[in-house]
């Protein structure tokens, strides 16, 4: 049993750029094209022994995320109707965070969602381009007046926290990511959606072979801290908005 | 695609290689001793939780057949083990005696707890043993009189905390008419199943480990009691005898065709393959090992 950031883990986190493309690729039955697909030189990148390599590599990936994940969710989870678990096949790519990398969690209040995403992403800025845990916590609602109320009320809230906290976004990209994401759709590749209203964004570096233990420590840190501390206090801003 | 380049992939095959074949040693390694623990104490284990089994289900069904006989399986549907319904008394019969037997989770348990090793979500996740039965199902030359499916699912059952994975089994005995109606459908049995695992995730879990049909081709008797449960345990144990040690999937696939085949056998008191090598009730032993083999080899491509 894993219980710590893997070597399947770490190439994928290193790589992962490619490695998206490739299980992705994987993921849209599309290994034909896969297999056949030639390089510039005309040889094949991948012959079927290499897709049956990457399937191996996609499955022991799936599998250690799997248990560091679900690590993660019983601390999200803990606490009585607050976040769940996203289990919807559809959902919005709010980063370049996908199934191979990440876990949503959401909380519903006055027709509003938090939602709380932990993505193994490549790039973390606060590490330079180490690999790192990043938590995004946000909401998807088009009242700009709400928004910017919640915004600024969270501001005092967190006030001398050591995390990003801002809330200056696009409005009409934010409003189509909105309804892109009420219509349960996906984000094409070319829309994809960089959100810049996040209400708090923390990241943890990741290391070769790093405890989960340690991660766990940092997310059970990072809520208790961040959300669990306010929790009362962001659910009657969320109550008490005004809804669009 | 266009991201992807060859060094990339030359990067690729190089971890595997240093990754995955020291596992695949490992795994080999470890092997011989597992199948060994099995072959010693499986039909113990079996045979021992078989006859209480059995005779606690005789005692139960015969209370309350006549209130089930056509109608619904006499072994109650739960999220751990799930039953299809039955049309036939007999398909009930052989359903629920099946369901009822591996209802004993001290045998699931025991064999989960021995082959822990092998980290079963992880042969979940792998997807290796996503074996389906497209030789029979869509091969028309094979429609014939009967058959007999076994469905097993390895996936997420909120319900069952004792084990690392619960294991959910569906087995079914189709009659002879209903051979023909399924064969004659347009959507055949396995995607039904499979849309039926789509509406019903936590029913079902996420995964089908192993979906095996067997079919009857004695169309004369059409009798599943003294015929097909013994070509099949013939098959199955034949099949662990011809094992290839360096098949990294083999240890687990042997496990459940050791497992299916005691149970067999030890449900229909079908005696050991010794005791009929030879004989005219395995005169289907060959076409069913290659049946298997096709089964083993297309399961994971």
């Amino acid at each position: 049993m894993t219980d710590k950031i893997s070597r399947t883990q770490w190439f994928y986190l290193q790589n992962k750029e490619n490695m998206d493309s490739l299980l992705e690729l994987l993921d849209s039955e599309e290994e034909t094209v896969l297999s056949a697909e030639d390089d510039k030189k005309g040889n094949k990148l991948l012959n079927n022994e290499g897709c049956k390599k990457i399937k191996e590599i996609k499955n022991k990936l799936l599998n250690d995320n799997k248990i560091l994940f679900d690590v993660i969710s019983k601390i999200v989870t803990a606490e009585k109707n607050r976040f769940e678990m996203v289990t919807r096949k559809k959902m919005l790519s709010y980063t370049n965070m996908n199934k191979f990398s990440g876990r949503l969690f959401e909380y519903w209040e006055n027709n509003i969602q938090l939602k709380l995403e932990f993505d193994l992403g490549e790039i973390g800025d606060g590490f330079g381009y180490a690999p790192a845990l990043l938590i995004n916590f946000m909401i998807w609602t088009k009242d700009e007046e709400f928004l910017q109320n919640l915004n600024e009320r969270l501001s005092m809230i967190y006030q001398g926290e050591n995390f990003e906290n801002s809330m200056v976004y696009n409005r009409e990209r934010h409003n189509k990511a909105v309804d892109e994401y009420f219509q349960n759709k996906s984000f094409e590749e070319e829309e994809e959606y960089f959100g810049d209203d996040n209400l708090l964004y923390a990241e943890f570096e990741l290391k070769e072979g790093l405890p989960y233990e340690d991660i766990e420590e940092f997310v059970c840190k990072f809520m208790d801290k961040y959300i669990n501390a306010y929790w009362i206090q962001i659910r009657d801003i969320l109550k008490s908005a005004k809804i669009c | 695609m266009e991201k992807l380049n060859k060094f990339f992939v030359e990067k690729l095959n190089a971890f595997y290689d240093e990754e995955f074949q020291a596992d695949l040693q490992r795994d080999i390694d470890k092997e011989d001793e597992n199948l060994k623990w099995l072959q010693d104490n499986l039909g113990r284990l079996l045979n021992e939780a078989n006859e209480k089994l059995m005779s606690e289900f005789k005692e139960s069904y015969n209370k309350v057949k006549f209130k089930f006989e056509g109608l619904v399986n006499p072994i109650e549907d739960t999220t751990d083990i799930f039953v299809a319904h039955s049309d036939t008394s007999r398909e009930i019969r052989h359903t629920g005696t099946l369901a009822y037997f591996l209802k004993n989770k001290e045998i699931l348990k025991a064999f989960l707890h021995k082959f822990n090793k092998y980290d079963f979500d992880n042969y979940i996740e792998k997807g290796l043993f996503k074996v389906t039965s497209e030789y029979c199902l869509h091969n028309k030359k094979y429609n014939k009189e009967c058959r007999f499916d076994i469905i097993i699912f390895f996936g997420s059952d909120k319900n069952v905390n004792t084990y690392n994975s619960s294991v959910i089994i569906e087995a079914k005995v189709y009659s002879k008419e209903n051979v023909y109606k399924i064969n004659q459908m347009e959507v055949t049995q396995k995607e039904l199943y499979q849309q039926t695992i789509a509406e019903n995730p936590n029913l079902f879990g996420k995964n089908t480990c192993l979906y095996l049909t067997l079919e009857n081709e004695d169309d004369v008797t059409n009798n599943f009691e003294n015929i097909i449960w013994l070509d099949i345990l013939a098959a199955l144990q034949k099949y662990i005898l011809r094992i290839n040690q360096g098949n990294k999937k083999s240890a687990y696939l042997s496990f459940l065709q050791l497992w299916i085949g005691s149970f067999l056998g030890a449900v229909y008191k079908c005696p050991k393959e010794k005791d009929f090598t030879d004989k005219k009730s395995l005169k289907n032993k060959d076409k069913l090992i290659d049946f298997i083999n096709q089964l083993i080899d297309s399961g994971e491509d």
